[in-house]
């Protein structure tokens, strides 16, 4: 990579970060969703992205994880711009080095929730008895490896969840996007997952971005990014200092937002 | 790789009993029909270059079969393939390559249809042997064995497999774009474009239906053309159909109604198409029986009918008597009056040939070699080697009787139309062929 050409030039905010998108603006059709959104997360750092729904959390996340293309903006993972990279470029990247859990899980139903958990591995050519037994563990350690040999259509919405959550894990990413991992989980088995995510990001580095609406889930988070009508609040994001994860939820916030402005501005 | 086959081997095993029965029997049926297609040349006759009026028919033939054959591996691969392409789709989210995920539903949808290919020859193989026995004993049309050599049954079944393979994939290109978290979403496919072929296809045959002026042959390439436009026409119409059906559907208040409609939208062309294949199976099995039917019920073949009879005959050729007929035709027959001698290349000798003319005796004579003809001299005291007005050509029976009406009959109108002889409009005016049933008492007359 070479520092001449400005628009190969890492920005500065991408320097550090494991992941960073750069004043990301996006639309479908007519409908402007995102302006000029800039999000970086440090290696081993979880990231909370709050904001009303339809917001455009979901697309920022897409547009991080080499889904979506931006149309104006840049996405940079460990300092090398991914956004323009081929189909087949971003395709790699997302079965090597990032884990997804969609808000709508996208698991297939056809599969078991082990063979769900194994797929990313065995399509990275991992041998089948190593995918099968670390299938097994994250399963396992997510609650669910009673349920390993159902299939996603015989298991409860919450214990689906939680495999998409091993899915995602079980690659050992670089980066998590996680859109709403919590949404169907109650308070305890919600930690199972969260502290799954702290693990990940303690033990191996990983960066983690978690979609949530819920206050309780954010506070797991080292950091909070709040997204309004397609902009962040609070000006351009940039990756705490590293590393910032203190292992301990931070306290709740308070006060609770006032009626009428739901979001407190930064 | 071994990612790729072991993910389509589960897939597989993973899809509905409905979808894995659906596709390997459209397979068999699909294959087993192509085989029997690719027999039948060799077994209606024993000619490796036959007619061209002959080729024309088979071709017909073939194009009659290839489209439904087509039209039933289309569907069957597509069955399902909402759901399908959802697995898919999830597949391109976590990250596999456009190409391998097209490979993985090739490999998917391939081997299913191999099986089923598979099993299609191997039913034709198993059957063929007994049918063909029955055929030649009971309506008589193979002179040859229905059967094809275990090169070619794999070879069929290999390129129907593929075919419909490729075919299943190939609506999957969809994949290749960006892909979509959340269920796949289908696009608006209900321009009414989609009516012009079927429109083009259906005006020309209605046309046809009142233009007199076509011979034998265009109105055949005519007719086929119009029963291709139409079909292709209407598998391009369907997703048209099932978009409006369910977007009325949907607007019911009814809420049993709505929710039917709903689901047509979500997967608008797996159901209609399985419909519409066996529908067009339908619909090319009358249409190619009411052709039969048309075609035995001419004239010319009800004359060939009593014309030809099984086991050996004696067909000679007179002058009519006939004041009104006029020199022309005979000059356009070729008179002197000729042998016809059936086979499914009708071959017509001139009955008499003049001394010195061996050379066109022995053409003729070769020629009619190539079929089950018995070639005989008259009962000249001389043993001439020539023949005379008059004299019998036998033939052994053997020949497929079916073609030998096109085939002997065909010619002899079509001549006369083009001649613009009054006869052509009426066959029965052909009283200058004269058949003899041979028994055994007339053949000793003609040793
Ligand atoms: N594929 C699409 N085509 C058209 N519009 C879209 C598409 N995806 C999202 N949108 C629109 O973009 C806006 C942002 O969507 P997005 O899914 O990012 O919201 P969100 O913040 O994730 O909401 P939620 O919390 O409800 O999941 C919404 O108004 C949505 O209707
Ligand atoms: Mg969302």
């Amino acid at each position: 990579m070479t520092a001449t050409t400005p628009a190969t030039t890492t920005p500065p905010a991408a320097q550090r970060a494991a992941l960073a998108g750069i004043d990301l603006w996006h639309s479908f059709g007519r409908t402007e969703v995102l302006k000029g959104v800039s999000v970086a997360i440090a290696p081993g750092e979880i990231v909370a992205l709050m904001g009303p729904s339809g917001s455009g959390k979901s697309t920022v996340l897409h547009l991080l994880g080499a889904l979506l293309r931006p149309d104006v903006g840049s996405v940079w993972l460990a300092g090398r711009r991914i956004d323009q990279l081929s189909q087949n470029g971003r395709s790699d990247l997302r079965l090597h080095r990032f884990g997804f859990v969609f808000q709508f899980g996208d698991l297939i139903p056809e599969l078991t929730l082990g063979e769900n958990v194994e797929l990313p591995l065995r399509l990275t050519g991992v041998k089948a008895s190593t995918a099968r037994r670390l299938a097994r563990e994250f399963l396992d350690r997510l609650g669910v490896a009673d349920q390993a040999d159902r299939l996603v259509q015989e298991v409860s919405g919450g214990e689906a969840q939680r495999a998409a959550v091993a899915r995602a894990l079980v690659t050992s990413p670089e980066v998590i996007l996680a859109d709403e991992p919590t949404g169907s989980l109650d308070t305890i088995t919600g930690e199972l997952v969260l502290e799954a995510f702290v693990s990940a990001a303690r033990d191996l580095g990983t960066a983690v971005l978690l979609v949530t609406h819920e206050a309780r889930v954010a506070a797991w988070a080292a950091r909070e990014v709040l997204l309004r009508d397609g902009r962040i609040l609070g000006g351009v994001e940039q990756p705490s200092t590293h590393p910032s994860w203190t292992g301990q939820p931070k306290p709740l916030p308070s006060p609770a937002p006032p009626a009428g402005a739901p979001w407190p501005a930064r | 790789m071994a990612g790729t086959l072991s993910t389509a081997w589960r897939f597989v095993r993973a899809d509905s009993a409905s979808r894995q029965v659906g596709i390997i029997a459209g397979n068999a049926v699909g294959t087993f029909l192509i085989a029997a297609v690719a027999a039948l040349p060799a077994a209606l006759t024993s000619d490796d270059a036959p007619e061209l009026g002959v080729r024309l028919t088979i071709g017909v033939a073939l194009i009659f079969v290839a489209i439904p054959v087509f039209m039933l591996l289309a569907t069957v691969g597509r069955l399902s393939a909402a759901t399908r392409d959802a697995r898919l789709m999830a597949l391109r989210l976590l990250g596999l390559r456009p190409s391998r995920t097209l490979a993985v539903a090739a490999v998917e949808n391939g081997l299913l249809s191999l099986a089923g290919a598979l099993a299609g020859v191997a039913i034709f193989a198993l059957a063929a042997p007994a049918a063909s026995a029955a055929v030649r004993n009971g309506p008589g049309w193979f002179s040859g064995t229905l059967a094809l050599s275990p090169l070619w049954l794999a070879a069929i079944a290999l390129a129907a497999g593929l075919f419909s393979a490729v075919l299943a994939a190939a609506p999957a290109r969809r994949l290749l774009e960006e892909p979509k978290a959340g269920r796949p979403r289908r696009r608006g496919t209900g321009g009414w474009w989609r009516l012009g072929l079927f429109g083009f296809g259906a005006a020309e045959l209605v046309w046809l239906g009142f233009e007199p002026g076509l011979s034998y042959s265009q109105r055949t390439w005519a007719v086929a053309c119009g029963v291709v436009a139409v079909l292709v026409g209407l598998v391009l119409s369907v997703p048209l159909f099932s978009v409006r059906v369910a977007a009325a559907l949907a607007k019911s208040r009814r809420t049993v109604v709505q929710l039917a409609g709903r689901g047509i939208q979500a997967e608008p062309t797996s159901g209609a198409r399985l419909v519409l294949g066996l529908g067009a199976v339908v619909f090319l099995a009358v249409a190619l029986t009411g052709q039969l039917w048309r075609m035995e019920n001419s004239s010319a073949i009800k004359m060939g009918q009593r014309l030809l009879g099984d086991g050996p005959q004696l067909l000679v050729m007179y002058q009519s008597s006939d004041d009104w007929w006029p020199q022309e035709d005979w000059d356009e027959l070729g008179y002197p009056p000729k042998a016809f001698v059936p086979g499914p290349d009708s071959e017509e000798i001139p009955a008499a040939i003049p001394d010195g003319n061996r050379g066109r005796e022995g053409t003729a004579r070769r020629r009619c070699r190539r079929w089950p003809l018995d070639f005989r001299r008259g009962p000249s005291p001389g043993r001439s080697p020539h023949l005379r007005p008059g004299q019998p050509l036998l033939r052994r029976s053997g020949v497929c009787r079916h073609l030998r009406r096109v085939g002997l009959v065909q010619p002899v109108h079509d001549r006369l139309q083009r001649s613009g002889s009054p006869l052509a409009g009426d066959r029965a005016g052909l009283q200058f062929v004269q058949r003899r049933r041979l028994t055994p008492k007339t053949e000793q007359r003609h040793p």
